[in-house]
């Protein structure tokens, strides 16, 4: 391969100045909001220690939100604190003429908000979980960790469809079946780190609240061009309902198998989200590659 | 080093290479610094100081081994000598006479003084 | 070396480059002269790839730099007016970003940092503006590249370091580098720029070395004005005029006057010094 678009050796130069400058520049908010467990676990326990006179631990529920609640912003401000300085001239021309190709620059960037961060993220985040659960008498049982949760997650909601036994609506149940696979979830999490991302290298202020308002307005254009498309069919005509009061319909089974190719966005709901997230990713993906291109100081 | 206002920069580094010459400072045969060491000390571009050097050894006052550096050239305080002393005679000389004149100096009141 | 071909630049409706055409050649040290706001810094950003060309081509090395491939990005350092101090030492800085410069050498920035006396080993964002100044200018030299290119290098130096840094250049640069330096503080730099660009917001007014400039314009401290003059100036105990150069004596250039001299007359230094 032509050296000026990779080189194998200058990447991991580079990747590691890359790391450094991260560890740097964002290494204390990472550790401090992983370290949240800790966090949370003192506080609660302090506030409860003051009204109730008891140690009491946060339940599952509420850790669990606060979980995400803290993962996603950690995922929308991480790009902004790594990469939001490029935006500036002096950082942003010191980034420009360090000799690594684009691509190295891209790849360091990319690995480091979309894995590196999400990952220690969660490592910690679950690792400090565990640990306060094991120490904490009132979390003894194991089944109270994220960990335990997150690991039985596909069970739980698999146990959830059948508990509730809705008949009518196992084809739901089949396709929140597939909604579990885990990888849905990744390429999620990436898309919301690769668009703050391209906001952090776009906007020279407010970058995460620039970024929000603008996925706010594309998701408005988007839904409005998607709806049609898979509503498309889905209005009964006079025709259909005659059908159907003719078979009996009782569930959305026998209406998918009395109107095939009337349902296709709800028998396809995971193709449609995998499609999405896949246009989603590959559009961020291409605009930071251009913002890296065209960026000027 | 102070540069004098009026005299291009390179001559008046030929000039003071010329004067240590004179003066027994630098003596025939010695090396003189290269030409980025004199640009470095001086603080002057190296093509400058490369100039100076071209002019003294277009005089013959200093010649360039290759690859070891510049040396004083035999005979060259005797040149260098000459040349300084047409260089007073000529342009030195007649300033200091005009101003002679003007302040009513006469050479036995410079020698009287002074001697 | 660095080809630039009818170059054009502009922020909106603000022309700051136009018609520049200029060839700079190794070996030198150019220095860029120019009133404010004439696009000095936008033309050296042009050179380092920051920037594109809006009109005309640039070539370094027959190569568009505004492409950022690291081979050609290795042979150039550019250094900004305003630099960066990161949250380390300049030592730990030069150590780990000496290594995307192929001709680095650690000993040279130590070299220079003691010639500017200036300790390494002090945290970048702890120095003072000069401190943080001499310590890039020790890593652009010390970078050894084939192009350097410095933006206003002397401003926030103090006075010993201005001389300091002339004896720098004219030591550490690499004898055949290509050095454009820009400056408004013409005097801190004079006896190392040569050859010397004049620009202005139509074209280039001057590019000439010093020897070609001694050789057609005659620099004269005296107490008589010339009428030919081009340009005269009272100072202490004098003036200073700039006549065309007839008797072939070589003076020396003062390029505060050269500037006010080229400044003043555009069209017949243009034909003056037309090749």
């Amino acid at each position: 391969m032509n050296t000026d678009i990779f080189n194998f050796k200058r990447f991991a130069r580079y990747f590691k100045t890359d790391v450094t400058e991260a560890c740097s520049n964002y290494g204390l908010s990472l550790l401090v909001m992983s370290s949240m467990p800790i966090t949370i676990a003192v506080i609660t326990g302090v506030l409860n220690v003051l009204t109730s006179g008891q140690w009491e631990s946060s339940g599952l529920t509420s850790r669990i939100l606060l979980f995400l609640l803290f993962f996603i912003i950690t995922c929308i401000t991480a790009p902004s604190k790594l990469y939001g300085s490029l935006t500036d001239k002096k950082e942003g021309t010191a980034f420009i003429l360090i000799p690594a190709s684009r691509l190295e620059k891209y790849l360091s960037m990319l690995i480091i908000c979309c894995i590196l961060v999400p990952v220690l993220f969660l490592d910690i985040y679950l690792a400090l979980d565990f640990l306060v659960c094991a120490i904490d008498p009132t979390l003894a049982s194991s089944d109270a960790t994220l960990l335990s949760f997150f690991h039985n997650i596909r069970e739980r909601l698999l146990h959830m469809g059948t508990t509730i036994d809705w008949n009518e609506m196992s084809q739901f149940i089949k396709h929140s079946e597939s909604l579990v696979k885990p990888w849905m979830y990744i390429d999620d999490m990436m898309s919301i780190s690769l668009a703050f991302l391209l906001g952090a290298i776009t906007f020279k202020k407010s970058k995460v609240s620039k970024t929000i308002g603008c996925l706010i307005v594309i998701s408005i254009v988007l839904s409005m061009i998607a709806t049609p498309l898979i509503t498309r069919g889905s209005h009964l005509t006079a025709e259909m309902i005659e059908k159907m009061e003719m078979t009996g319909v009782t569930g959305i089974d026998d209406l998918i198998e009395i109107l095939p190719g009337q349902f296709w966005a709800l028998n396809h709901l995971v193709l449609i989200d995998t499609i999405n997230d896949i246009l989603w990713i590959v559009g961020l993906l291409t605009g930071i590659w251009f913002r890296l291109k065209n960026m000027k100081h | 080093m102070e540069f004098n206002q009026n005299k291009s920069i390179y001559l008046q580094i030929a000039d003071s290479i010329s004067e240590k010459i004179v003066s027994g400072e630098l003596k025939e045969g010695d090396r003189i610094l290269s030409v980025r060491e004199l640009g470095a000390e001086l603080g002057v571009n190296p093509n400058t100081a490369m100039r100076s050097y071209e002019k003294l050894t277009g005089e013959g006052i200093i010649y360039n081994q290759r690859g070891i550096g510049y040396f004083v050239a035999e005979g060259a305080r005797l040149i260098a000598l000459s040349d300084m002393r047409k260089e007073f005679m000529e342009k030195e000389l007649p300033d200091i006479l005009r101003r002679m004149n003007l302040l009513e100096i006469s050479p036995e009141d410079i020698f009287k003084e002074n001697i | 070396m660095i080809r630039i071909n009818q170059l054009g630049f502009n922020y909106g409706n603000n022309v700051v480059l136009k018609d520049i055409t200029l060839n700079l050649e190794e070996g030198r040290i150019y220095g860029l002269l120019g009133e404010n706001g004439v696009g000095k810094t936008t033309l050296l950003t042009i050179l380092s790839g920051l920037k594109p060309a809006m009109n005309g081509t640039v070539e370094i090395d027959g190569r568009n730099p505004f492409k950022r491939e690291p081979s050609l990005l290795s042979s150039i350092f550019y250094l900004p007016d305003e630099v960066l101090p990161k949250r380390r030492s300049a030592m730990a800085f030069a150590r780990d970003m000496g290594q995307y410069w192929e001709k680095f050498s650690l000993e040279k920035f130590s070299g220079i940092m003691d010639v500017f006396e200036t300790d390494a080993n002090q945290r970048m964002d702890q120095m003072s503006l000069g401190q943080l100044k001499k310590a890039y200018i020790s890593f652009a030299l010390a970078c050894n590249t084939d192009y350097l290119f410095m933006d206003e290098p002397t401003n926030g130096l103090d006075i010993p370091s201005k001389a300091q840094f002339r004896k720098a250049i004219s030591k550490y640069t690499f004898e055949t580098a290509t050095i454009v330096i820009s400056t408004h503080q013409a005097r801190d730099l004079e006896a190392i720029i040569d050859p010397i660009i004049i620009l202005d917001r139509k074209s280039v007014l001057l590019n000439a070395s010093t020897a070609q400039i001694s050789e057609k314009l005659y620099f004269d401290y005296g107490t008589q004005i010339d009428p030919d003059a081009l340009y005269s100036e009272l100072i202490p105990g004098g003036c200073i005029q700039v006549t065309p150069n007839v008797s072939g004596t070589e003076s020396k250039v003062n390029i505060e006057a050269l500037f006010n001299t080229v400044m003043k007359n555009k069209e017949t230094i243009r034909e003056m010094f037309k090749q």
